[in-house]
């Protein structure tokens, strides 16, 4: 715990010198404020447009929120339909597996032509993302389940579902888990790009508009708060897998008497 | 205690068991008409050479293989057949995300019985198999032994007549072992179960056994079968036992020097 506290206060201190480094540099050579705005500057546009941020914000967060859950349930269920049925995998795996070279991003412009310019081609982008992900990785974790165990799960006369419930899902959480981490911050990139081409609100949305109007240190602001939703959202993943996945943290040593495993 | 033989009413036999496994380019045969019995309330030990087929006989018992030929008879007293027989398999099969009293209690929430019940039973078995105090922690902060009593007490509170033990105490430290080998011979006669245990550890069978079956190599048969009279507790070294292991042991030799 201490060892862990030490390594934040470390990262907070280097973040900081980063940031002194840029707020002195700026003043020290004159960098106008429509190229690049000091620190201090982007701090106090955050604050004084906290109001306008947050509406933006919220209609991204929307968009990243339901777009990963569509993402997740879909690319869940997906996943089960592989895992379950041998033909529709021989048919569908390879479609996934190659339709994962072509970059959601590319066609994002497609989406937003298809789905309009509100919340629903966003989302797609966003479901696109974490979708391949989940996929890949929740199939991985239906097969890594030992024979053994379903050797003895048959043995107590369990049923398939007693057999999903009680061994492969949660034999397959961990990978779940880190499709979803990597989706997440995925995701609010998807998002943000999805409103660059074409939006009427949203975080994204306002940086081109910022842009337009060299207003950077706003466009800066965004970031900055496009930044704090991804950790928000990152944390929440992680914090459900901690909660979930309490077994992968041994909170106590085995023994090494008595055994040798 | 008791010890006398009950009777010799058999509760699970195999007959005429054959099997083989198909790889890519050829069948290997794994049992060749094995038969065994396991008369109810004895303790029945196999042993043979690694790889020789005694893991697929058990799954083949435990219902989880199907035979190429053979039959397998199951004696049950009024009770469903397919829930008399017990399966621990060779590597304990533990689940991790479950706390060792979520991995006790595993076969009864499977047969839908209350989750109470299963629990209260369960932390009796801890208490008498030493677990005691570790029912909230998971496998993997527990030590090889207390892993191997976990899924004993697993296979025990399945409550399943026959319990067939693939190499129980296998991944033990020999002193581990001894010691284990006392707490089952224990736990039987108190609850009373038919046991088919599977080691490849001369000491350990003719220590605890009623009936040894020798397996010969791949393709497996039965070679030999040794009934031991001998009243428990028994002392390890005693003088007839030393001389079945010899028996046992020269058995073993010569099918290695045949070969
Ligand atoms: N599912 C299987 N498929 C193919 N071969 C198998 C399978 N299970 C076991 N075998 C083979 O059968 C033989 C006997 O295995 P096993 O019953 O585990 O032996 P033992 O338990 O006596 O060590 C081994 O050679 C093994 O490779
Ligand atoms: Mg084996």
């Amino acid at each position: 715990m201490a060892r862990l506290i030490k390594s934040y206060i470390a990262t907070a201190l280097f973040l900081l010198l980063l940031l002194s480094l840029w707020e002195v540099g700026v003043h020290l050579f004159h960098v106008p404020f429509y190229i690049l705005p000091s620190p201090s500057r982007i701090l106090l546009v955050f604050f004084t447009r906290l109001p306008l941020l947050f509406s933006h914000g919220a209609v991204t967060l929307l968009e990243v929120g339901l777009g990963m859950f569509l993402g997740v349930t879909g690319g869940i269920t997906l996943a089960l339909i592989i895992f379950y049925s041998p033909f529709l995998e021989s048919v569908l795996y390879p479609f996934i597996i190659t339709s994962q070279m072509i970059p959601v991003f590319a066609i994002a412009p497609l989406l937003v032509i298809w789905f309009g310019y509100g919340l629903w081609s966003k989302a797609t982008v966003a479901a696109l993302i974490v979708f391949f992900p989940i996929v890949v990785n929740t199939v991985d974790g239906l097969r890594s389940v030992n024979s053994e165990t379903i050797d003895l799960l048959h043995s107590l006369k369990a049923n398939e579902r007693q057999i999903f419930w009680y061994v492969r899902l949660p034999a397959s959480l961990p990978s779940i888990f880190s499709g979803l981490k990597l989706g997440v911050t995925l995701s609010v990139v998807g998002a943000t790009i999805g409103e660059w081409i074409g939006a009427r609100k949203g975080l994204g949305f306002l940086m081109i508009q910022s842009n337009a109007m060299l207003r950077i240190d706003l466009v800066f602001a965004s970031i900055l708060t496009l930044s704090l939703i991804g950790l928000l959202l990152f944390a929440t993943v992680r914090i459900i897998e901690l909660r979930l996945l309490q077994w992968r943290r041994p909170r106590r040593k085995p023994k090494t008497s008595g055994g040798n495993h | 205690m008791n010890n006398e033989r009950t009777s010799s009413v058999t509760v699970l036999a195999a007959t005429g068991i054959t099997k083989s496994f198909a790889s890519p380019d050829k069948t290997i045969p794994v049992l060749s008409k094995v038969s065994i019995s396991i008369p109810r309330g004895d303790w029945v030990t196999i042993i043979g050479p690694s790889g020789g087929g005694k893991t697929t006989l058990v799954k083949i018992l435990a219902g989880i293989l199907i035979p190429d030929s053979g039959k397998i008879i199951i004696e049950a007293k009024g009770e469903d057949p397919r829930r008399v027989v017990a399966y621990m398999p060779q590597n304990d099969s533990l689940l991790p995300w479950r706390t060792s009293l979520g991995n006790a209690i595993l076969a009864s929430q499977i047969e839908g019985r209350s989750r109470k019940e299963g629990q209260s039973e369960a932390r009796e078995l801890f208490g008498r198999f030493g677990l005691a105090g570790f029912e909230n922690l998971y496998p993997s902060e527990l030590s090889g032994g207390m892993r191997q009593r976990l899924a004993l007490i697993r296979t025990f509170l399945s409550h399943r007549e026959v319990l067939l033990l693939d190499e129980p105490l296998g991944s033990l430290d020999p002193l581990t072992r001894t010691t284990m080998q006392e707490w089952l011979l224990l736990v039987w006669q108190e609850l009373g179960k038919s046991i088919l245990l599977v080691t490849h550890d001369v000491d350990e069978a003719i220590f605890l056994s009623d009936l040894i079956y020798l397996f010969s190599r791949r393709p497996a048969h039965v070679r030999r079968h040794f009934n031991i009279e001998l009243p428990r507790p028994r002392a390890r070294t005693a003088q007839s036992l030393m001389e079945l292991k010899t028996k046992i042991l020269d058995l073993i030799h010569t099918e290695t020097l045949n070969g």
